[in-house]
Formats: C-alpha cells, sequence, structure tokens
C-alpha cells in the first residue's frame, strides 16, 4: 500500500495514536516516493487513511454501527438532512476524530457537538454538496475522497485547514479556497477541472495533485513558494509554463500528457531546485534525442523517468544536444531551398497557363517573383519556365557541361527553344536525349526545327502540354525528318525497324516533291554554304565533262552530286527544304526591300508594256484610213502633175 | 470561265494581264531571282525566268512557298492540290484516318503559313457538321472536299451567304436540316455569278445538283460538288476518286 509521501511526518502523537496503519482498500493514489526524511516543523500531518478504528462499511443504515460508532437522527426542523451523534464515551475516547466513511451520506450531516474536531472523514459516500462544517473552526484534516461533489464551496471557515481530499468527485472549477492560506496538501485528482487558477494565495502548499483531470496547460503558478510536489499526471497538458518561479518544486510529474517538444516545458531549464521528472507518455519523449536535450538543459536533474541521470550521461547529452541543432538547421535550410524551388517551379507554371489560355489573370500567378528554375540532377539538366533559357548563355550555369546528357524542358514555349539548339551541341557535347513537357507543340512543322541539334539518340516528347501527341502520324514523321539521326528511342519506346520502314513509306513523297519542285538554285539555296561548295565543285567538273546545256540535266547531276558528298549524320537536300520559322521572326527587311522593288519594277515594265500595246492599238485603228489618204492624196497629186508642181513652187517662193 | 470565251487579242492589256495573273508571277520569279543569286553563281536570269514558267505550267512552282502565292490564281491552287494528292496518297494508302488538325498540319508541311479555315471549311463538308474538331476523316473524303473549298473558295463563301439569306427569308430555325428551295437557291447563285467574277464550277453541274430535289440543304449541294467527276476533271488534277489511291504505273513520273 502506498503511503502518502509526508507520512512520516509526526504528528501531534495523541490525537492520531493509529495514522501508521495500512489499510488494504485504495484511497488516494499518491505516489510512492522513496525520501522519508521530510520532516515538517509544524508537526502536522496527515494520513490517508483515517486510522481510528475503522471497519468496513456496514450494511444498517440507523442505529449503532461498527467502527465509529454513531448514532444517525433525523432533525425535525431541517426535515431530511442527518445528524449525527456521537455517544458521550466514543467523544471521549477520539475527541478530535470521526470517521464517516461509507456511510451511503448523500448529503453532509450536521455534526452535533464536535466544534473541536481536527480529523474528519467522509470517503465513500455519495455526497453533492460540501455543507454544515462550518462550526469545525479546527478542522485540520478534511477527506472527501470519492463523493459526488460538484464544487468546491462551504470552507470559507476552515482557515486552519491543513490536508483537503477531494480526489475522485465532479469537480470542475477550482475556487472558493480563498481562506485556506494554511493549506499543505491539496488533492484534487480524478476531477474534471479544465483550468489551473484561484491557487495563488496558497503559499504554504506543499504537495498539489492533479492528476486525471482535463487541464491543456499548466501555468499559473505565481504565489505557490512552497510547492515541492506537483502531480499533473493523465492531464492534456500541452504547455507547462512559470515553473521556474517556484524556488522550492523538487518533483514534478507530468506523464501521460501531450507535451510534444522541448519547447512545452522550456521553463523548467530555469528551474535550479527540480530533482525528479516523469515524462513518459508524452509524444515528446518519441524524439530521437528527447533524453538528451532534456538532461541537457535540466542542470539539477537527478532522475528523469525513474531512472538516474548520471555525470557521463549528461556530458554525452550536451554534445548529443549540440549535433541535434546543427542537423535541425541543415534541415530548415534545405526546407527552404526546397520551397522556393516549388514556388518557382509553379510560378513557371502559372505563367505557361497564362500564355496558353489568353487570361489576363491567373489565379496566385507572382508577377514579381521568379518564375523560372534550373536545376541539375544526375546527369539531367532541367529548366522550368521560359525565363530560364537565359541560363543556358552564362557560362556558371552547369559545374560540370560534359556530364550533362539530358535535357528536361517544361513550361517552356517551344518557340523560345529553337533559336537555342544550335547553342545546345556545342555547350553540352555529350547531349544525347531531350524532353518536352508542357511546350505547346502543336504542329508537325516544329519537329523540323530539331534538325538543328544535328544528333540526338532519344527525345521525349510528353503528352501534357502538347498537342502535337494527339495526332497519330508524328512519330513517323519524326522519324523520317530525322533519319539520319537514327534516333534510338521516341518516348520512351524503343525505334523499331518497322517503325523507320513505315515512316519512309509515308512521306518519302516529301522528299520527292522537293527535288521535283526545286530548280538548281533554290535546291543549292537549301544546302548549307560548306556544303554547297563541295557540291557545286563536283558538280562543275561533271558538267564540263558531260556538257550540259539543259537546266533539267544540270539538276539532274546536282541531285546526284549531293547524295554522293553527303557525310553520314547529315541530312539529305530533299529532307533539308523541310524547314521551320518560327513566327516570332519577321521577315527581314532585306527580303521586303526586294520585293518592293521587284513588284515596282515589274509594275514600271508592266505600264510602258501596256501603253506601248495601246499605242499600237489606237494606230491599228487608224492606219487604215491614214495609208488610204496617204495614197489618194499621192495618186490625186500624180494625175495633176502640173498643178502639184506648180503649188510646190509657189509655196516654196512664199517661204 | 469568262475569258475562254474571249479571244486573247479581243482582251485589253489589263484584262489579258489580270485573267493569267501574269504580274504577280512576274514579281514572285524577279523575288526569287534575287534570293537566290547569291546561292548559285551560274545563275542566268532569263534561263532562271523560262524555267520558271515551264515549272508553272507543269504546276511544279508551288511546295514551300507562302500562302498568299499559292491563292494568287486557280492554276496555283489547282496545281497544290495536285501535290498534296501526290505527297500523301502513301498515307491514304496506309489507311489511317486523321483530324481535321492533323490534315491541317500535313499541309502546313508543305506551305507554312496555310490557314486553318479552309481546311475547317472541308472538314464541314464531309461531317455535315459544325466542325468537331476531334472527327476522323479518310484521305480521299478529305482530298475532295478540299479540293472544291480552296478552289472555288470565295465561290462557295459567297453561296453560303446566300442560302443563309434565303433561310432567314423563310424564317428557318435550322437551315441546315430544312434547305431552301432549289429554284430561287439557283436563280440566286446565276445572279451572284453575273454580278462577279469568282472562278466557280460549271453552271450545268449545279443545276444538274440542285435539281436532284426540291429543297436543297447546304451541305447536300457541297457534297454533290465536291463527288462530281465532271467538276473534278474540269479542275483537271486528280483522277476519279475510286481510283485516287491506286499507284500511277502508266502515267509519267515527272511532269
Amino acid at each position: 500500500r502506498k503511503v502518502y509521501g509526508v507520512g512520516s511526518l509526526a504528528f501531534n502523537s495523541k490525537a492520531f495514536p493509529n495514522f501508521t496503519d495500512s489499510r488494504p482498500s485504495s484511497r488516494s493514489t499518491f505516489s510512492n516516493t522513496p525520501t522519508q526524511s521530510l520532516v515538517n516543523t509544524t508537526g502536522i500531518a496527515a494520513n490517508a487513511q483515517a486510522a481510528a478504528g475503522g471497519g468496513s462499511a456496514a450494511d444498517e443504515k440507523s442505529g449503532c454501527l461498527p467502527g465509529d460508532r454513531v448514532v444517525f437522527a433525523e432533525s425535525p426542523s431541517a426535515p431530511g438532512v442527518p445528524i449525527v451523534y456521537r455517544l458521550p464515551e466514543e467523544k471521549a475516547a477520539n475527541p478530535d476524530r470521526l470517521n464517516l466513511d461509507r456511510r451511503r451520506l448523500t448529503i453532509c450531516p450536521i455534526l452535533e457537538g464536535e466544534e473541536n474536531l481536527r480529523l474528519l472523514n467522509f470517503q465513500h459516500n455519495s455526497i453533492g454538496r460540501i455543507q454544515h462544517l462550518s462550526s469545525l473552526r479546527r478542522l485540520i484534516f478534511l477527506d472527501l475522497y470519492d463523493n459526488r461533489i460538484e464544487e468546491i464551496s462551504g470552507l470559507s471557515t476552515l482557515s486552519s485547514l491543513r490536508v483537503l481530499m477531494l480526489g475522485k468527485n465532479k469537480i470542475s472549477k477550482i475556487e472558493n479556497l480563498n481562506n485556506l492560506l494554511k493549506l499543505d496538501v491539496l488533492d484534487l485528482h480524478g476531477n474534471q477541472i479544465k483550468e489551473l487558477e484561484n491557487l495563488n494565495h496558497l503559499s504554504e502548499l506543499r504537495v498539489l495533485n492533479l492528476a486525471g483531470n482535463q487541464l491543456t496547460k499548466a501555468c499559473n503558478f505565481l504565489g505557490l513558494t512552497s510547492l515541492t510536489e506537483l502531480n499533473l499526471r493523465r492531464n492534456k497538458i500541452q504547455y507547462v509554463g512559470e515553473l521556474d518561479h517556484l524556488p522550492k518544486l523538487l518533483r514534478l510529474f507530468l506523464s501521460y500528457n501531450d507535451v510534444r517538444s522541448f519547447d512545452s516545458i522550456r521553463c523548467l531549464g530555469g528551474s535550479q531546485s527540480l530533482q525528479e521528472l516523469a515524462l513518459d507518455g508524452n509524444p515528446f519523449t518519441s524524439e530521437q534525442s528527447y533524453k538528451q536535450i532534456v538532461i541537457d538543459q535540466l542542470t539539477s536533474l537527478r532522475q528523469l523517468d525513474l531512472k538516474k541521470v548520471t555525470d557521463d550521461e549528461r556530458r554525452m547529452a550536451s554534445i548529443v544536444v549540440r549535433k541535434e541543432e546543427e542537423k535541425k538547421k541543415e534541415c530548415t535550410k534545405a526546407e527552404a531551398l526546397k520551397e522556393r524551388r516549388r514556388v518557382a517551379i509553379q510560378n513557371a507554371e502559372k505563367r505557361w497557363q497564362l500564355d496558353n489560355a489568353d487570361q489576363t489573370t491567373v489565379a496566385g500567378y507572382d508577377n514579381g517573383g521568379l518564375s523560372h528554375y534550373t536545376e541539375v540532377e544526375n546527369d539531367t539538366l532541367r529548366l522550368y519556365g521560359a525565363s530560364a533559357l537565359d541560363g543556358l548563355d552564362k557560362n556558371g550555369l552547369v559545374a560540370n557541361v560534359s556530364s550533362i546528357n539530358h535535357i528536361y524542358f517544361k513550361f517552356i514555349p517551344y518557340d523560345s527553344i529553337v533559336p537555342h539548339f544550335p547553342k545546345l551541341r556545342v555547350r553540352f557535347p555529350a547531349l544525347q536525349g531531350l524532353t518536352f513537357a508542357f511546350s505547346s507543340i502543336s504542329s508537325l512543322k516544329q519537329l523540323n526545327s530539331l534538325t538543328t541539334i544535328r544528333r540526338l539518340d532519344f527525345l521525349t516528347i510528353s503528352p501534357e502540354g502538347n498537342p502535337l501527341t494527339n495526332f497519330s502520324l508524328w512519330k513517323y514523321y519524326l522519324l523520317y525528318r530525322l533519319s539520319h539521326f537514327n534516333v534510338r528511342k521516341i518516348n520512351d519506346a524503343d525505334v523499331t525497324m518497322t517503325d523507320t520502314i513505315v515512316a519512309e513509306q509515308l512521306f518519302s513523297s516529301l522528299g520527292a516533291a522537293t527535288l521535283q519542285h526545286f530548280d538548281v538554285s533554290r535546291l543549292l539555296s537549301i544546302l548549307p554554304d560548306t556544303r554547297r561548295k563541295q557540291v557545286l565543285t563536283q558538280c562543275d567538273t561533271l558538267e564540263q565533262k558531260k556538257q550540259v546545256k539543259q537546266s533539267e540535266e544540270r539538276r539532274k547531276l546536282l541531285i546526284a552530286a549531293e547524295a554522293k558528298n553527303r557525310p553520314t549524320g547529315t541530312e539529305s537536300m530533299n529532307v533539308a527544304a523541310l524547314t521551320y520559322a518560327t513566327q516570332c521572326r519577321p521577315k527581314s527587311a532585306r527580303t521586303a526591300s526586294q520585293h518592293a522593288v521587284a513588284q515596282q519594277l515589274i509594275d514600271d515594265i508592266v505600264t510602258s508594256a501596256i501603253s506601248r500595246q495601246n499605242k499600237l492599238a489606237a494606230l491599228e485603228k487608224v492606219w487604215n484610213s491614214v495609208l488610204r489618204d496617204a495614197v489618194r492624196t499621192a495618186v490625186h497629186d500624180y494625175r495633176c502633175l502640173h498643178t502639184t508642181v506648180d503649188n510646190a513652187l509657189s509655196l516654196l517662193h512664199d517661204t | 470561265m469568262s475569258s475562254e470565251s474571249k479571244d486573247r487579242f479581243s482582251q485589253t492589256p489589263e484584262a489579258y494581264l489580270a485573267s493569267h495573273h501574269i504580274v504577280p508571277h512576274l514579281c514572285h520569279a524577279l523575288s526569287s531571282l534575287y534570293t537566290l543569286k547569291d546561292s548559285d553563281p551560274k545563275l542566268q536570269p532569263f534561263r532562271y525566268l523560262s524555267d520558271y514558267f515551264a515549272r508553272v505550267s507543269a504546276g511544279q512552282h508551288v511546295l514551300h512557298q507562302d500562302y498568299a502565292y499559292i491563292s494568287t490564281s486557280p492554276h496555283n491552287r489547282a496545281s497544290f492540290v495536285k501535290l498534296l494528292w501526290r505527297t500523301y496518297k502513301s498515307i491514304g494508302n496506309h489507311g489511317d484516318l486523321l483530324t481535321a488538325k492533323e490534315y491541317h498540319a500535313l499541309i502546313q508541311l508543305l506551305c507554312a503559313d496555310f490557314p486553318f479555315t479552309i481546311v475547317q471549311s472541308s472538314a464541314r463538308i464531309i461531317l455535315m457538321d459544325d466542325a468537331i474538331s476531334d472527327c476522323l476523316m479518310a484521305f480521299q473524303d478529305f482530298l475532295y472536299a478540299f479540293q472544291v473549298q480552296f478552289c472555288f473558295n470565295e465561290f462557295l463563301n459567297a453561296c453560303r451567304e446566300l442560302y443563309l439569306s434565303l433561310s432567314a427569308e423563310k424564317g428557318n430555325s435550322t437551315p441546315r436540316l430544312e434547305g431552301v428551295e432549289s429554284s430561287k437557291f439557283l436563280d440566286g447563285i446565276t445572279a451572284l455569278l453575273s454580278n462577279n467574277t469568282y472562278h466557280h464550277p460549271s453552271i450545268r453541274v449545279i443545276h444538274r445538283i440542285l435539281s436532284k430535289s426540291q429543297k436543297a440543304s447546304f451541305y447536300t449541294y457541297l457534297l454533290g460538288i465536291a463527288n462530281s467527276d465532271t467538276i473534278n476533271s474540269s479542275v483537271g488534277v486528280l483522277p476519279k476518286k475510286s481510283q485516287c489511291l491506286e499507284t500511277e504505273n502508266k502515267s509519267v513520273k515527272s511532269d
């Protein structure tokens, strides 16, 4: 049987000769403390067991009972309220103790003539209210354990009270203890108390038991300057405060609460007195370095969770705690970086949505914030957001350029990436593959621009954000257009021989059309400069041999020459005509001016041709009559030759 | 064609130039000359011009050109249809059914700025509906619809306006389904043609199509034009629809 901690305190011996008796039945559940040398100088102690007599609960209700022999009667003036009398012999034997436990009392009885009572036991009854105790001015021990009391009241006259046991009742609020300034032990375990209050005047209180209540935080301890033991087990406490203000606090029991971190009990670090602490059953204990943190911070602690704290442990603890702190710092840094990354990528996505959906606003788009992100993961370079492309030009972007063999584009419009293709091969010589996600690739002609990468082993165009993948023939076209790449994988699927053959079947007429529709000059213009010179010289030598005159033959020669002189991995001429001009590139000023000049020239020629034609047509009309008139005049003149000659001569004379 | 009835000598010079679209061709030829003279050192201007017009007459001048150039003359447009047929016959043979958008992408491989509206209108002819854009079509169907839509684009648009105004007169709630009086429609079309110079299919064929029933809906009218062999042969670039996917064994390879 657990003996109450202060049980060894000496009592005013006469009054309670049997208080060291132990009773088998469970009463209050104060913990068993090993220290037994606590001595209270005032010499007053209490025993949870009211020792006198002590029988078990009697079955008879009225009349004389075994144990404390009392007589129950009813007062005529207050019906329903029992009055307790004691026979004078009994009173003389135990004048200051009265044991009324298990008497099935529902109301506090009126105690007739017991003004000298110092110890009163009402355990295991059904009392609902504390009443009729106002005359007991000398009471120092009141036990109301295991009743049905709902409210602390009726104690205002008991200014000498030292021990108040109110465990296992239905009390929901701590109140009305104002006059109990001498209170030494207060037991309120097993109630429904939600808040710690109205205790600050109890400056002599040494033991406070609030186990088994509904407290969520434990502060408001100022004033309890004598408190040495505080039991807060089995509550819902998440926060403890102000305990460093209690200069005498030795033992603190917080088992089975809701303490989650050391921060919730940080005030204990300031306590110089705390020797024993119990925190088992709290979420905090599952943290990795729980013990070390507590030992490190609570320098006076000698026992934690019923285990002794050694000096070695203390030393180790501080080391561990430092390490933990550093790890946490690293963690928060990493967390912050991760968050930045997430926000940037999200912004890039919103930017892409804005551009694509033609909405003026997209929820959550942070116009000022970062809307691109670049990272390197193993050998993949990932770019999010259109502005990330600017980083491709900078030198410091990637530490080890020769290790990158895959570039991943997300939320970047394809047309913005196209101008960078030629640079990619130069900057990342080990590049093997590209992936496009959310790139708004919507047309087959856009695939033509991939030829500027010059070589690729695998390519992925993800269905997300790329309407092109809805077309059933896009892969075949890709294979045809980039046949000189010998791509090995498209969208993570191997390219089979059948695929290549089908691609060739489907689209070879595109290339053939080029060779038919383009004349020599245009064919030459689609070749890159270096190849063009080569092919031209080849062609010239052939021409001289064969003496080609017709341009058709020259064209055939050119085609043959080009086919012969093609290095592996370069595209053939017929495919080279399939280009992609991004819409953003405006027609160069030169072309426009050329066109204007041509137009002007033609217009001039046309105007002059038309005017000449008109003149001719007009001449046609009048020519007949002009000729006729001329002939007629001549014939006429010839007939009258003399007259004509005379006229002519006279004309000559006159002028 | 109105110009066929007139002898070329009885036309004014301007009319002659316009009817044969000579000025645009010349401009185009000259611009190409400018751009190409850097690539080919042996380029001779007059030879180039004669080659150019030889290609124009053979219909081989429309690949990888601007839409503005391709749509200049009926001949250009017809040549483009022929090009389309020749290039993608293999896809038709392969049997894939494609959406309007995919056909548009394929067309844009041949002409980079070809507009989607014409492809969409062609799709509508086949689908008889306001372009559910994901509906699949066979290559032959699309090709013949595209031919009439592209070659007679302005004419067909005018017919559509006429049709809508006629059905509005009648107070039709669903003009597409109910149709209008064929005779009224035909009269309207004749009036259109006499007032404007659209390139249009033969009036006789239109008459024949519309006289098949009393009421004509716009899409049956269009389908009739698309499927008519006579009109097809008058455009002169595609074989009969039943034969369009056959490989050309007998015809000359390079034309």
